[in-house]
């Protein structure tokens, strides 16, 4: 590993670059929550994709099939773990915790059930996309003026 | 917390960002051996079904040296599988409470399949009229096992002989297709993530099959050159 050659590697200069957070895309149809085999990935009644450290087993099916590369066998505890939306902050009314943070409030945290929420209306009068749209996952985390070359 | 330092040894060779499960990028060593080992059992089946079914002459010797193959090689199978997970203990779950839209968990239902109904059933009928002759012949420990094994069906008439025969052809028939079936959701399992370019076509449990036959029958070639060099077992497996 210590010998590969990285300084003759040619580094070809982008023309253009993005910067794209990536997280779980909480999908609709999450290719994580197919594939567990005992459930110990579900999802919440209202849209969260949470992993169940109690009953994980820890095969890392889920890792392989997540698209967005977003899974992780969490060193500490040995089972899959994952993005949970803050999971205990929004069902104490508050803010996920990059949401919250973040410093020029790029990032908008709503329900997607109300229908007349600021965050549907965000969706309705913006350019969204999503990443990787050809795998039907139908993520529930939206990109507002992303360009199409982003995967 | 287990050692993590390697990681940091690596991150050293990173450019530009990683994503969260790249340290997890390879699905590691212990997984690509246990579609190997089935693939040698689903190929051993298909040699020794050769004979029965196909009445190929010049693998007969071969056949029961064959199933006993796939019998040996199918109970360590899940071996490999087992030591992979991270939380080997729980690994019940899984057949306990399989989640049925998961590939991997209904493999446990296939495996269970062809592992009771296929291969001891069509082993048990083969070896029944041997495992009688046995427990008369031997004594102390070995008779009592031989007896057992015979689950107290010691009638070896030439009717009963006959039913035999019949029953190890049937699920022979029966065991071809499930032999495809086992290895080819092998294939499944990885062709159905969709997340992995490489893994996700159809063709998966196509590619697997026949990986699985050339391996399956090569393992049982070399198994049969190197048990022919124990000079007193020569002719046992012509015996059938």
């Amino acid at each position: 590993m210590t010998d590969f050659p990285l300084e003759e590697t040619r580094v070809e200069k982008p023309d253009k670059s993005f910067f794209v957070p990536k997280l779980c895309n909480a999908c609709d149809h999450s290719p994580c929550v197919q594939v567990c085999p005992v459930g110990a990935t579900f999802e919440t009644p209202d849209g969260a994709v949470l992993v169940d450290p109690e009953y994980c087993i820890g095969c890392r099916y889920c890792i392989q099939a997540c698209p967005y590369g977003t899974r992780f066998l969490n060193p500490i505890t040995g089972v899959a773990d994952k993005c949970t939306l803050c999971y205990h902050r929004i069902h104490n009314g508050q803010q996920p915790a990059c949401v919250e943070n973040c410093p020029t409030q790029a990032r908008l945290f709503g329900d997607l059930k109300d229908h007349d929420g600021p965050l549907n209306q965000f969706l309705r009068e913006h350019k969204i996309q999503v990443l990787k749209p050809h795998l039907n996952t139908y993520p529930k985390v939206f990109y507002s003026g992303i360009d199409k070359e982003v995967r | 917390m287990p050692d993590q330092s390697h990681l940091y040894e690596a991150l050293k060779h990173v450019v530009g960002y990683i994503y969260p499960n790249d340290i997890e990028a390879h699905w590691s060593i212990l997984i690509v051996l246990y579609p190997y080992l089935t693939g040698l059992v689903a190929g051993a089946f298909i040699l020794a079904s050769l004979e029965r079914v196909f009445n190929v002459r010049e693998v007969r010797p071969t056949y029961r040296l064959a199933l006993l193959t796939a019998l040996a090689f199918m109970l360590i199978a899940p071996l490999p599988l087992l030591s992979h997970l991270a939380k080997p203990l729980r690994f019940w779950e899984i057949l306990v409470t399989p989640h049925l839209t998961s590939a991997m968990a209904m493999f446990g239902f296939v495996y269970m399949w062809y592992l009771m109904v296929v291969l001891l059933l069509e082993i048990w009928f083969d070896y029944r009229r041997d495992f009688v002759v046995w427990s008369r012949e031997s004594k102390g420990f070995k008779k009592f096992l031989y007896s057992v094994l015979t689950l107290g069906v010691t009638d070896i008439s030439e009717k009963a002989i006959r039913f035999d025969e019949a029953a190890v052809k049937t699920i022979t028939i029966i065991g071809i297709p499930s032999a495809f079936l086992l290895h080819g959701y092998v294939g499944f399992i990885f062709g159905s993530i969709k997340a992995n370019p490489w893994w996700s076509s159809v063709l998966m449990p196509v590619i697997f099959l026949f990986s699985a036959i050339v391996s399956g029958i090569a393992l049982v070639m070399l198994i049969y050159l190197l048990s022919n060099k124990i000079p007193p077992r020569q002719a046992e497996h012509g015996v059938s």
